[in-house]
């Protein structure tokens, strides 16, 4: 097993989808992600066709984008699947367009120029969200085993 | 006047990084008349939306490598799109491409 310096075992981190337009953002974001596993959008149709796809329950986004407004592609992303965290990032200076998203389902909101630091402490809150989640349902299926065991019992 | 562009910032950025800074710059440069020639035909469409969604994509991505006053300059013209005010982002494009082109010959691309 691996262990990162920020004590997640790499083997459970989640792989991740970056959704921009811009290739200037997606290159340095693929630099500071390289231990980790990482697929590229460049507009929100392609981002759907990878979530089709691929079991992926990080998604770092950028809020406009041609073609499809980001507001859109994260209500779709969130109703397609709740557990999804979606990292909005955006380099609007609108505090209407981050309360949007987060109405939206946003579950964290970072503004351009980024930085390492603190999309490595979004992303950390966002996999300690998906794992609670998952030894949650665990913890559910245990008990319902549990509760059928007893049934079968009486 | 604005900082053309913060070298130090970047290196900062991109963790000292020259490659990655030369290959980020390099993308920009390439990326960026693109946009620029959709805004131009979005003013000439009086696409003032279409206008806005480039003139914010340069923001974000002058941003990123820290040309200061093209991120000024972009930021502007988004204003003006959202404004639907194409005369005065007609005067703001000019202003861009100035600095675009100053920002070309600083990094002596």
């Amino acid at each position: 097993m691996t262990a990162t310096s920020d004590g997640v075992d790499r083997l459970q981190q989640e792989p991740i989808l970056v959704v921009d337009d811009d290739p200037v953002q997606h290159t340095l974001i693929k630099s500071y992600l390289r231990h980790r596993q990482v697929s590229h959008a460049h507009s929100p149709g392609e981002a759907l066709e990878i979530l089709r796809r691929q079991d992926i329950l990080v998604v770092v986004m950028d809020l406009y984008m041609p073609g499809m407004d980001g507001l859109k592609l994260l209500r779709l992303i969130k109703r397609a699947n709740g557990i999804v965290q979606v990292i909005v990032i955006t380099a609007s200076e609108e505090m209407e367009d981050l309360l949007k998203a987060l109405e939206a389902g946003a579950n964290d909101f970072l503004l351009k120029p980024l930085d390492k630091k603190t999309l490595e402490g979004a992303l950390e809150n966002a996999q300690a969200r998906i794992s609670r989640w998952k030894s949650t349902l665990m913890e559910l299926f245990h008990r319902k085993k549990e509760g059928l065991k007893e049934m079968a019992w009486d | 006047m604005t900082e053309i562009f913060n070298r130090q910032a970047l290196l900062q950025r991109v963790e000292g990084d020259e490659e990655l800074l030369e290959e980020m710059l390099d993308i920009f440069l390439e990326y960026t008349p693109q946009q620029l020639q959709e805004i131009r035909q979005a003013l000439k469409s009086g696409d003032a939306p279409g206008l806005q969604g480039r003139a914010h994509s340069i923001k974000g991505a002058a941003a990123s490598i820290s040309a200061e006053a093209v991120r000024e300059a972009a930021g502007q013209l988004e204003q003006a799109g959202k404004n639907h005010d194409l005369e005065q982002a007609g005067v703001i494009l000019e202003t861009l491409n100035r600095e675009f082109s100053r920002l070309t010959e600083t990094l002596g691309k």
